[in-house]
């Protein structure tokens, strides 16, 4: 205990602030004007620093939190990143190849998970078990029950967690042109009815079902020498090295993602979860229309169509494509509401609706500052909760198109109805050591 | 025809009629259609498949090769789907057959990567009786993996692992972990004692084993393992794995006691909170509401996060009297912190019984406090928690109650009415809450502190006013307006705008138009006008801009108006007026951007923009918009951009995002360039991003076809002309006034006003504002044709105007011919698509006097169903499912004739016919005559009768049964009617050879008079048989077969 004391991060700047090790301590922590106290300042390592963990709106330190370290089982990925980090902040990252060293690290407060989706819940548990908060992109996870684990491990160990997708709170929403409050407010009013139907379609830009597509017969190729293939592999079943299955284009194999599903899913469904006031149950059921799938590379889909008991709807639909077709993004029984926020009510047109969504009350407020959050441990807006039940509805249309039929699931035992062989899909099989 | 031959599928085929022959049939024919792509025929596939069993299982994995070795891809796609399919509810059989099947293939089977594969199979529809199976690959040095995870999935295989476990001869990691994964109770023991000689390797599975598995005589050993690591993480997941046991023996019958005890040991040992935290977690679990005296103590923690988590996991139990406890501690502990904590939680849970300790906690001298005391307040909602917020209106913390005011869980009107009645600090906020809620009931106040003579309140309450007009206050701010005419406040001219907003657009126009006829002002009134506006409202306000009368206050007005129309006005605008082109184009650009237009109409909006403009901001507004049309003509207008270096990235993301949503159907030269230059673009970047979209447009390169739109000299527009003689091509071109387009040497298109009924598009194409956009498609004898957007011909048979009794030549040139002086070409892109192999007669059938039917390029003999029998590579196609569209009939009619054809099967079981001397939209079988066409060797077709194989006289008289050759290779075959007499010749065999009367002694219908005919082999009436003369037709039941090279000698 005491031994883990001394080596603590605050402790450590502390002691070796004043000896200069000035590649690690920011000129600040010495004081001065703007000087911020170290135990303010929170800190944080990405693992993976492929295109994701390296792009510029994650690369970031600022007073609040401060990238510190970096790891990547690709030494190219690893030595790109520390170069970005001399350019952008003038300073030398930690370079770690096993996360397991960057989540011991007791300097870090903060764990980025920026994988490919099949390591995020064994990363998101060690980092859990290690006591670190946790930040992971999206998709949350790859299988439903990867989900599970990682939300009793995030309570367990009493840990803050984000999912990385933000329109729930913030950012202009697909195709509405506003961010998703007016909508949510609107939804509430109950003055479109109950239930209700959202269309996700080419009418509000859909165009993921395209994107992420595999390869079949892949060729066996040499591994290039900056990458260890076993361990970005991870939890994976050992299938020989092509390219096309690592950086960038992993996203298009069951064993690693889940296409442009899996890629794109929850920014569109998760926002469409708070909405609809689903944030902790699921779907009862899943259709799909798609081309038969592969065993191995993903393809596209035509129609995925969930519905909850009470009659909600979600629709991923990617026939008619031209964003000219007027599909509601959201309709009920009372009134419709189209892209660019048209909106109709009891069959009329409403071009006033922006001043009638005014006299409503705005919804509750939502906590979207991350680091605040690690520091008042409040829950983030985007929590392991809700965030599981978004990565479920990706998950379960992911299940659907594998077996290509419609499945039914219980919300509340988290199990697919009647279908045992869509049961093993929500716990898939883990490779060799890594097991949670 | 084969319209009487019902049958199941699944029931039809035993399995044990000549099975391995029927097997490879169906294999073959289920490769061949997959993947499926689309349920129905995923269906048939699968079902059909299942029907082989385990030998069709075998039989597929046995064709796997190494995947450096060939294509896997097909096989992979039936077994997965196979599998798919079997694990469905309610096909036990199948699915026992196919896992035999899987089996006996892994056993057979070499390469390993594809017993891999197999193994994942097995694992996704295992059963109790596949754990031996599996049991015997875990000390395999390749499977061993797959095969552990096949038995983790098996459900009742626990014996089995636990059999492998008392033996002790596989691996133990792996072992371990099959305990954990299934919760091997019995394999503590045994567990315990591996724990124990355990090394570094094994250590962590022989832990998270004992935490899955264990009992509390697992506790001891794991408590002294968490304790060696200082309760930290460590690789061996010790304290992990501690916990984890303590938690599942706090759920485990008769262990609880146990586990209350370690986790309260727990505690005290380590300062870790996640781990203090995870304990706290059990003893909660255990307790409930008897470890209350715990969370009233952790409100004393110096770690914020074990405070927080033990609010939060007492969440289920906490009832009023605990929430009392707690609210007693928000409103009297020292530590900020704790309060903020509590505070938070009430406001969480909406903890309405606590609504006095948080508005006491409204006034604590910490801002941390006070801020998440408000926060709890505006959640919890209720009159007093309204009543004390509102008081903090104008406090030091003003500015978060009107945020909570804003969100407050339940109506605010009452509360803010009041405080517009307060002093003026609280009135300011007030007035602010009371705009953005459309408080109407407010307005009258909002108009009387307008005079008020304090500035701050004065300028607040004019903000407001917008925001809590009505119809009703219209008059009175027309008075006001005019009032302070020549210098009137902004403010007044918006609430104006809001206080008519929503009437009819008619009443406002006149309400307005009334107001402006007696103004001093009347440019106060032209922002109301544009709200919403009529078409006359907008008609008033350009005549006004148009005019000078308060030219600028027009424009602006007119910049603001939110309606289609506006697209065109603005434009000309632009155009017109350089000192106001930057601001009317940038409203242009976002009102093409919302509007309801095709892409293509979009693209000529946005071009038109850019082509207006110098100004660097503007013109990357209308790339971002020629990104969006993701039309090809879009591509091509940005990359004239990529060499301006002020916009060269927006046209370069313009460029990657048209590429990449046309990916798989974009290529060429032009192209390929343009996305060369948008990469040099993006490597010019700094950031992530651009490296990003450089590694992406490699990716797209890479995906490029070489094939594409070109424009070359050959195809120079200004000559109206190409020197090259085109047979099938694609083409996009631009034109404006009025001409005509000729593709093959015949005029196909009126381009411009003037209708041409003779023409393929009889229509003329819509003109639309200076450029029109065409794409066409010239393919055999078939014409696209989409103008602007929109489709005025879909593959169409194109009509010879020169001479409609022969059909278009199959080349010529492709030409615009003017019809006056306006008219214009411009971008003229082509690609060529490859010519289509022409079929002619041999001097020998030409010197005998056959005709050609088709030729391979046009179906202009034909009519009837042209859509769904289309002509492809010089092939008639068979496009149609069954029973749509009807059939293809020639169009003269042949008594005695020889007609000559090529046919081939594509799938197996293709089903179609000749009927002869028949009438059209008929059953030829029974009105005309019907020679059979089918693959009668499917094995779907057993049971056929023998007047329905391949070459009969449908009905009448059988023909001797052939063997057709492979799936994919031509046939021969002649049909001769002379007479009564009907040949029929395939491969140079005579397979029927009979007279038409004889086989039914001249009785075609049955003399009774009744349906049933006892002289016909099918027994029923065929009123046509005799028919003189009739149509030769196609008579389709699906898709699967082409005819080529068909002619015809009539002996008339």
């Amino acid at each position: 205990m005491d031994k883990e004391k001394n080596n603590s991060r605050r402790n450590f700047l502390k002691t070796v602030g004043l000896a200069g090790l000035f590649t690690i301590v920011p000129r600040h922590v010495l004081g001065g004007p703007k000087h911020i106290a170290p135990s303010d300042q929170l800190t944080k390592g990405i693992i993976g620093v492929g295109g994701i963990g390296r792009s510029s709106y994650h690369f970031t330190s600022n007073d609040s939190c401060r990238l510190v370290s970096v790891c990547d089982v690709d030494s190219s990925h690893l030595q790109k990143a520390l170069d970005l980090g001399k350019k952008k902040f003038d300073q030398q990252l930690k370079a770690y190849h096993d996360y397991r060293d960057l989540i011991n690290d007791p300097n870090i407060d903060i764990v980025h998970i920026a994988t490919p989706p099949h390591w995020h819940a064994i990363m998101a548990v060690e980092a859990a078990n290690a006591g670190k908060d946790i930040w992971c992109e999206k998709p949350m996870t790859r299988t439903i029950g990867e989900g599970k684990r990682l939300i009793e491990a995030v309570r367990r160990n009493n840990r803050i967690f984000r999912l990385n997708t933000w329109f729930r709170f913030k950012d202009n929403f697909y195709g509405l042109g506003t961010t998703v409050e007016p909508l949510k407010k609107l939804v509430d009013s109950g003055m479109l009815g109950w239930p209700l139907k959202v269309t996700i379609s080419g009418a509000t830009g859909f165009a993921w079902k395209f994107f992420w597509t595999g390869k079949e017969n892949l060729q066996p190729e040499t591994v290039p020498a900056e990458l260890d293939y076993d361990f970005w592999l991870g939890p994976a079943p050992y299938k020989p090295y092509n390219k096309h299955r690592v950086h960038q284009t992993f996203r298009g194999y069951w064993d690693y993602d889940g296409g442009g599903l899996g890629d794109m899913g929850q920014h569109y469904m998760d926002p469409v979860q708070y909405i609809l006031g689903k944030d902790d149950t699921s779907p009862v059921k899943v259709e799909v229309d798609a081309p038969q799938q592969h065993s191995d590379a993903i393809g596209i889909w035509r129609k995925i169509t969930y519905t909850y008991a009470d009659g909600c709807q979600i629709v991923l639909e990617g026939e008619g494509f031209e964003s000219g077709n007027k599909i509601p993004y959201i309709e009920g029984p009372n009134g419709k509401v189209f892209k660019g926020f048209e909106c109709e009510i009891n069959g009329e047109t409403r071009p006033d609706i922006m001043s009638v969504i005014a006299e409503l009350p705005d919804p509750e407020p939502q906590n979207t500052d991350f680091i605040e959050c690690v520091k008042s441990r409040e829950l983030f807006a985007l929590n392991e909760g809700n965030g599981h039940r978004s990565a479920t509805i990706v998950n379960m249309g992911l299940a659907a198109l594998r077996l290509n039929r419609t499945l039914e699931y219980d919300p509340v035992n988290e199990m697919f109805i009647n279908d045992e062989a869509a049961n093993r899909l929500i716990d898939q099989p883990m490779r060799g050591q890594w097991k949670i | 025809m084969l319209s009487a031959l019902a049958f199941n599928v699944s029931s039809a085929l035993p399995q044990e009629d000549s099975r391995g022959r029927n097997a490879a049939t169906i294999v073959a024919d289920a490769l061949a259609q997959l993947p499926a792509q689309k349920q129905k025929s995923y269906d048939n596939v699968m079902a059909e498949l299942a029907t082989t069993g385990a030998a069709g299982v075998v039989q597929l994995a046995e064709m796997l090769v190494p995947a450096d070795k060939g294509e896997n891809a097909k096989i992979e796609y039936a077994l997965n789907g196979l599998v798919s399919y079997v694990t469905s509810p309610g096909k036990t059989d199948d699915r026992n057959a196919v896992r035999e099947g899987l089996r006996k293939s892994i056993e057979k089977i070499t390469d390993n990567a594809n017993k891999a594969f197999l193994m994942t199979l097995l694992q996704r529809c295992s059963t109790t009786d596949d754990a031996p199976f599996f049991a015997r690959y875990v000390s395999d040095p390749y499977l061993a993996d797959w095969a552990m995870n096949g038995l983790i999935a098996t459900p009742g295989s626990e014996n089995e692992v636990l059999r492998l476990i008392s033996e002790d001869k596989v691996q133990r990691t792996l072992l371990a972990n099959a305990a954990a994964a299934m919760r091997l109770k019995q394999a503590e023991p045994t567990l315990m004692k591996w724990t124990a000689e355990a090394g570094e390797n094994d250590i962590r599975a022989c832990y998270m084993a004992l935490a899955a598995t264990g009992s509390s005589k697992s506790l001891s050993v794991l408590a002294k393992a968490a304790k060696e690591c200082d309760y930290a993480w460590c690789p061996s997941g010790a304290t992990e794995a501690y916990v984890s046991l303590i938690e599942n023996l706090s759920t485990t019958p008769g262990e609880e006691k146990a586990a209350l005890d370690a986790a309260k040991k727990l505690i005290s040992s380590t300062d870790r909170t996640n781990v203090r935290g995870a304990a706290l977690n059990v003893i909660f679990n255990i307790n409930g509401k008897k470890a209350a005296p715990m969370l009233v103590k952790a409100m004393g923690d110096k770690d914020r996060a074990y405070r927080v988590n033990a609010l939060r996991r007492a969440q289920p139990w906490a009832d009023d009297d605990v929430c009392a406890s707690l609210g007693k501690i928000a409103t009297s502990n020292k530590n900020p912190q704790v309060k903020t904590d509590i505070l938070n939680w009430f406001g969480a849970n909406k903890t309405e019984s606590q609504t006095d300790a948080v508005i006491a906690n409204l006034n604590d001298k910490n801002s941390e406090v006070k801020t998440a005391a408000i926060k709890a307040a505006g959640r919890i909602g209720g009159d007093r928690s309204l009543e004390a917020l509102v008081a903090k209106l104008g406090s030091d913390v003003s500015d978060k109650a009107e945020s909570a005011l804003l969100a407050f869980n339940g109506k605010v009107n009452g509360g803010i009415m009041k405080a517009l009645d307060g002093d003026k600090k609280m009135q300011i906020p007030a007035l602010r809450i009371a705009a953005a809620r459309k408080m109407t009931a407010a307005s009258p106040k909002v108009f009387q502190l307008i005079e008020s003579e304090d500035a701050d309140l004065q300028t607040a309450a004019y903000k407001a006013l917008a925001g809590v007009v009505t119809a009703d206050d219209f008059a009175t701010l027309c008075a006001l307006i005019e009032k302070n005419a020549t210098d009137c406040r902004s403010e007044l001219t918006d609430a104006l705008r809001s206080s008519i907003a929503r009437e009819t657009p008619a009443t406002r126009y006149d309400k307005l138009m009334k107001q402006i006829s007696t103004s001093k002002v009347p440019a106060n009134y032209y922002a109301a006008l544009a709200e919403n506006a009529s078409q006359s409202a907008v008609t008033e306000l350009l005549r006004r801009y148009d005019n000078g009368i308060d030219k600028n206050a027009a424009l602006d007005a007119l910049l603001s108006a939110d309606t289609p129309e506006m697209i065109g006005i603005l434009h000309r605008i632009a155009e017109n007026a350089p000192e106001s082109r930057t601001r009317a184009l940038t409203r242009y650009a976002a009102l093409v951007s919302k509007a309801q237009l095709t892409p293509v109409r979009k693209y000529q909006l946005y071009r038109k923009g850019i082509e207006l403009t110098d100004d660097a901001v503007v013109r990357k507004l209308m790339l971002k918009g020629l990104g969006s049309t993701a039309t090809p003509q879009a591509l091509f207008t940005s990359a004239q951009f990529l060499d301006d270096r002020e916009v060269a990235p927006a046209a370069a993301a313009a460029v990657r995002t048209i590429v990449s949503k046309n990916s798989g159907s974009i290529g060429g030269k032009n192209v390929k360039a343009a996305l060369e230059k948008a990469r040099e673009v993006y490597k010019r970047g700094t950031t992530a991003d651009d490296g990003y979209a450089v590694d992406d447009i490699n990716g797209l390169l890479s995906k490029l076809e070489d094939n594409g739109f070109e424009n070359t000299d050959t195809y120079a527009a200004e000559k109206l002309s190409f020197e090259k003689q085109a047979e099938n091509f694609e083409m996009m071109f631009e034109w404006t006034g009025n001409g005509k387009l000729s593709v093959r040497s015949t005029p196909v298109a009126s381009l411009g006003t003037l209708a041409d009924t003779l023409l393929t598009c009889r229509e003329a194409l819509a003109q639309n504002d200076h450029w029109n956009s065409t794409y066409i498609k010239v393919v055999n004898d078939r014409l696209t044709l989409i103008n602007n957007g929109i489709t005025i011909a879909d593959n169409k048979t194109m009509v010879n105007s020169n001479d409609r009794d022969i059909p278009v030549p199959s080349s010529g040139l492709t030409c615009f011919t003017p019809s006056d002086g306006s008219f214009k070409v411009r971008d003229v892109y082509v690609r060529e698509l490859p010519s289509t192999p022409l079929f002619t007669l041999s001097p020998e059938e030409e010197a005998e006097g056959f005709k050609n039917l088709f030729d391979g390029r046009s179906m202009h003999h034909w009519t009837g169903n042209t859509t769904d029998y289309v002509p492809v590579d010089g092939n008639i196609y068979v496009t149609a499912a069954y029973g749509n569209g009807g059939n293809l009939y020639t169009v003269d009619q042949y008594g005695d004739f020889v007609l000559r054809f090529e046919f081939c099967f594509e799938r197996e079981g293709v089903n179609n016919g000749v009927g002869i001397r028949t009438p059209m939209g008929v059953d030829a079988a029974y009105h005309g005559m019907e020679i059979q066409i089918l693959d009668h060797d499917a094995p779907i077709y057993r049971k056929l009768r023998e007047y329905q194989v391949h070459g009969s006289v449908y009905g009448v008289i059988p023909a001797k049964r052939i063997k057709h050759p492979k799936l994919g290779e031509w046939s021969t075959e002649e049909i001769r009617a002379v007479g009564d007499r009907i040949t029929v010749t395939v491969n140079g065999e005579v397979i029927l050879d009979g007279d038409i009367r004889l086989a039914c002694q001249g009785n075609h219908v049955a003399p009774d008079g009744s349906n049933k005919n006892p002289y016909t082999v099918d027994k029923k009436n065929h009123p046509g048989l005799f028919n003189k003369k009739g149509h030769i037709g196609f008579l389709g039941h699906g898709a699967g077969v082409k005819f080529r090279n068909i002619r015809v000698k009539s002996l008339d």
